[in-house]
């Protein structure tokens, strides 16, 4: 610190010194991007109204009950193929001497 | 007319029903509160989670904010005051300051020695800022970071051109009575260790 003698300056020097110091510092634009961001969006809290609030729920709805239809009907065709080949299975093990 | 054209005052009074007004004032000044905040925190970390706050706090009382004549930039910075205010009151120790990151860029230069003689100077200097009252730390921001005149300092401070001017001329005094005061410090501690 013996080199540092900033006591010694004068206002001239000094407000150069902190000019130089006290220089603007640019933040993270993602940081920046982000913000705004999370800002608008809180901002648009009235979207959350009960219309918003209808949609969400109708949507959810209606993709899980379009998935509960696909499962059953994939289900039930899974299950006719099995009930088929037991079938088949069946039919070709029968005795060829009780139709003789 | 787009929110570009429109100014700060016209923008608060949309900025309650309208999410781009809003958006187009923090556009215009989040890099001088982060500079404000970052100034009187000493690290990004906090500069970012204080900036966060700071318009976080502007959005829920936007509403009811009224033209009282003060830039919409004095209400931001109030907001930004009370907010730092805090944060120090809330932090038991001083904060570790890495002003490293910050002096290495604010100066680039051939010698090394030099370099490190700058670095020192400007790190006791930012030590010794920080170690002002609070009004006179933003006086000093204001000035040198976002190079206001005394008169629009005055306008977000809420006092008279003359009273920064007088601040000003305090403020300097005492700054450089707190680097004497540094100075002391350091001479005496590096004694202590060297005996």
């Amino acid at each position: 610190m013996a080199a540092v003698k900033l006591e010694q300056l004068d206002n001239k020097d000094l407000e150069r010194i902190l000019a130089e110091t006290l220089v603007p510092v640019e933040p993270r634009s993602r940081f920046v991007k982000r913000l705004k961001a999370r800002l608008v969006y809180y901002h648009g809290g009235n979207l959350f109204s009960g219309w918003m609030v209808i949609v969400v729920v109708a949507t959810i709805i209606l993709v899980a009950v379009t998935i509960i239809r696909l499962f059953v009907r994939g289900l039930s065709s899974w299950g006719g193929l099995i009930n088929n080949l037991s079938r088949r299975r069946r039919g070709s093990a029968e005795p060829t001497s009780i139709s003789a | 007319m787009t929110h570009h054209e429109i100014n700060d005052l016209e923008l608060a009074a949309m900025a309650a029903t309208d999410a781009e007004a809003f958006g187009e004032l923090y556009e215009r000044h989040v890099r001088r509160i982060y500079n404000y905040i970052y100034y009187r925190t000493g690290n990004q970390q906090d500069a970012e989670d204080l900036t966060a706050r700071v318009f976080q706090r502007a959005l829920r009382h936007v509403p009811n904010f009224e033209d009282k004549g003060v830039p919409f930039s004095a209400w931001l910075y109030r907001i930004a005051h009370n907010l730092v205010a805090n944060w120090h009151r809330d932090r038991s120790r001083r904060p570790v300051i890495p002003l490293e990151d910050h002096v290495a860029v604010s100066k680039v230069s051939h010698h090394p020695e030099a370099e490190a003689i700058v670095q020192e100077e400007q790190s006791m200097l930012l030590d010794a800022v920080r170690s002002l009252p609070d009004d006179r730390q933003q006086l000093l921001i204001l000035k040198f970071v976002e190079r206001l005149s005394n008169a629009e300092i005055g306008e977000i401070m809420g006092r008279t051109e003359g009273a920064i001017k007088s601040l000003y001329h305090r403020t300097l005094i005492a700054l450089r009575e707190e680097v004497r005061a540094k100075e002391n410090r350091s001479a005496s501690g590096d004694e202590e260790e060297s005996s």
